[in-house]
């Protein structure tokens, strides 16, 4: 595999396009440059010699004006002057070009499809790669490169990979809340050089990546894509989102196979073959993901539920049974066990754990820590209960103990601990704010946590699955 | 059926002499260009034979009146092959008839599918299920992409919810799964060597305790465009 250094940690970038208004993208790519602690030089070009970017870095007329070597240019001008550029790239001796500007193959226009082949063909000849066109380009915290502003500057494990940049935003705001972090977000828009392919072999071998998900509607080669994805899944948990689902498939048919085959989608096929976890939405990637950063492996399916009141208990057993999971019921050693240490409540403990029959913290924590530490159970499902809680005289202190309860089953247990911290949609902006520290508590701590029970449930099953048939199988 | 002037069926002959040099065991099927050459054929072979119309313009025998099974004599040879031939030509009139092709019938076994279609982004795609004439009323088939592993063959033959039925139901003797999971094998090897397969079906496949026979197969090819 070459090395795409150039790409992902360039020790200069000059970003080229109109310096007009806070909106600009020119303007966006180099104040977001420069508030992520881009290492390398940074420097803005703009034809216009009246045009500067105050406090940010120094602007040229052109790329041959700049002092020193340029590794990578992000081009933000218009389709009718990209050409020009891409010979000041040439002259310049650019590493790589990522073409912010889109309206060209995607329009479908003959003219500005081949407008768009023609630049990049011209760059490949001098040895030049390209991101793009049509794309928000890379996110790499490490070296301080970004298209968000609100991406973090902490690097992490998931690389993800996408045609288009919303989902990323998408991705990154359901995640980053939650502890969410990336290695590198790679929006590569047309692909019409370095396309889905190139950079999930890339990924594949990149130290820094432990996770790879991706964001795919087409591919340019099936063939060479699968071959590349049975690579990574055998290296790596894959996390793949098939976007444009619907269209896919139905032609007239001859043969039974290809009648049956018109309403099966290969996709589904493909993904499952070679190992890869798919999943139907963002906030579902975004879910799954955390269980893979944080959680440690699995040893089967057996699950602890830590839960609240009475129909609480039974709704949280239905969702766990209802994703694949069983919760088994105490067995009399435990059973015992509880008798012993807990002679007033203890014949009440069952799994799900009805906290409301303990009637206290402390009953509850012992309780926890005892099924959890359990050779019958191979994970663990908390419940805040916070709808119910918040109702209590000091609802939100009460739902910081239960984390304690749960930051310390993680500790002592060493099984995957999944917590729901719920919010819900009806509520003082105070209190949200508490929940979303007591979220933040607990991914620093090393849990994985979910706005809601179903979804916790939903992502440890996921996880388990990954676990069960693809490591294991 | 406007589709038909672009499908290109691979003629009869051709499609066992694919299926042979892949290896692939199918029944043999010679064409009888007469009604007395039927005969002849037909002793050779042994009866009770099979009877089913040739014609490179008729993908869908059964539908045609086009086979005729059970077949038990000389006699019978000869009525089979003037009802087969004026049906097909009262399905469709202008169908070039190349007379008919006799099979010895075959024992009773479980009836399988595998088949080939052409995935517009993976390519070859291979498909095992429960095969016959419902195939497409039950639909209990399992997909892979090709080139398959081993792996692969394995899990798709068990992926099936008629897969109990393989492995002895009610008293039967198991069918020898094995032999299918190196049939799909060489049938995904078939694929990839000759490319210019669009969509294959084998259909049914009998399956056996220890073997399994192709009996009918169907072959299309990717317009040469």
């Amino acid at each position: 595999m070459e090395s795409f250094d150039f790409l992902f940690d360039p020790q200069s970038v000059a970003v080229v396009g109109s310096l007009r208004g806070i909106d600009s993208p020119a303007v966006r790519y180099l104040r977001q440059y420069k508030n992520a602690g881009f290492k390398g030089k940074l420097y803005a070009v703009s034809r216009k010699s009246t045009e500067h970017i105050e406090g940010v870095c120094p602007c040229h007329q052109s790329l041959k004006d700049i002092p020193g070597p340029v590794d990578y240019v992000i081009a933000c001008v218009p389709a009718t002057v990209l050409m020009d550029l891409a010979d000041e790239c040439i002259d310049k001796q650019v590493k790589a070009v990522h073409i912010f500007t889109g309206r060209l193959r995607e329009t479908s226009d003959p003219q500005l499809e081949r407008l768009e082949q023609d630049i990049v063909r011209r760059l490949r000849a001098c040895g030049i790669r390209v991101v793009g066109p049509n794309c928000m380009g890379i996110y790499r915290p490490e070296s301080g490169m970004t298209f968000r502003f609100e991406f973090p500057r902490e690097t992490g494990p998931v690389a993800f990979l996408s045609q288009s940049a919303g989902n990323a935003g998408h991705l990154a705001g359901l995640g980053i809340g939650r502890g969410l972090r990336f290695s590198k977000i790679i929006s590569y828009g047309n692909g019409t050089d370095l396309n889905e392919t190139d950079f999930l072999e890339y990924l594949t071998d990149d130290a820094e990546t432990k996770i790879i998900s991706l964001y795919i509607e087409g591919v340019r080669d099936g063939r060479r894509f699968l071959k590349a994805l049975a690579r990574a899944a055998a290296k790596k948990p894959v996390v793949v989102m098939k976007g444009g689902r619907s269209e896919a498939g139905a032609r007239a048919a001859t043969s039974h196979t290809a009648s049956l085959a018109g309403s099966q989608l290969s996709w589904d096929v493909a993904l499952r073959q070679v190992g890869a976890i798919q999943v139907e939405s963002i906030e579902e990637m975004a879910d799954l993901l955390l269980a893979l950063m944080f959680l440690p492996p699995a040893q089967g399916k057996r699950a602890a539920v830590l839960c609240g009141g009475g129909g609480d208990t039974v709704s949280s057993a239905d969702q766990c049974e209802a994703h694949g999971l069983v919760v088994p019921a105490l067995s009399q050693d435990l059973r015992e066990e509880f008798q012993r240490q807990l002679p007033e409540v203890g014949s009440l403990v069952n799994n799900p754990v009805d906290y409301s029959a303990l009637g206290d913290q402390a009953a509850f924590d012992l309780t926890s820590k005892l099924l959890a530490r359990h050779r019958d159970f191979d994970v663990v499902v908390c419940d805040t209960q916070v709808v119910w809680r918040l109702g209590y005289h000091n609802g939100l202190d009460r739902i910081a103990a239960m984390v304690d309860t749960f930051i310390k089953v993680e500790k002592s247990s060493l099984k995957p601990v999944v917590v729901a911290i719920h919010l819900p949609d009806f509520i003082e902006s105070a209190a949200w704010s508490a929940l979303i520290d007591q979220q933040a508590r607990c991914w620093r701590a090393g849990l994985a946590v979910y706005p809601s029970l179903e979804r916790a449930i939903k992502a440890l099953a996921g996880f388990i699955y990954y676990h069960d048939v693809v490591r294991g199988g | 059926m406007m589709n038909s002037m672009t499908i290109r069926m691979l003629p009869e002959h051709e499609v066992h002499e694919l299926l042979r040099a892949g290896e692939i065991n199918i029944v043999e099927t010679p064409l009888a260009k007469s009604k007395e050459d039927a005969v002849i054929v037909a002793e050779r072979l042994g009866f009770p034979v099979v009877l089913k119309v040739a014609s490179p313009d008729i993908t869908h025998k059964s539908d045609a009146g086009g086979v005729e099974l059970n077949i038990s004599g000389p006699e019978q040879v000869r009525e089979s092959y003037d009802r087969i031939i004026s049906s097909a030509r009262k399905h469709d009139s202008k169908a070039i008839i190349d007379g008919v092709s006799i099979q010895k019938m075959v024992p009773k076994g479980i009836e399988l599918i595998v088949g080939m279609s052409t995935d517009r982004t993976f390519g070859p795609m291979i498909m095992f299920g429960i095969g016959g004439v419902f195939v497409e009323v039950l639909k209990d088939v399992a997909f892979r992409i090709a080139p398959l592993s081993e792996k692969d063959a394995h899990e798709m033959i068990r992926e099936i919810k008629g897969f109990a039925l393989l492995t002895g139901f009610r008293g039967e003797k198991p069918v020898d799964v094995a032999y299918l999971e190196n049939l799909l094998m060489k049938v995904s090897r078939l694929v990839e060597e000759n490319p210019e397969i669009q969509e294959l079906d084998l259909n049914p496949v009998i399956a056996y305790p220890e073997s399994a026979v192709v009996v009918d197969a169907r072959i299309v090819l990717k317009n040469s465009s």
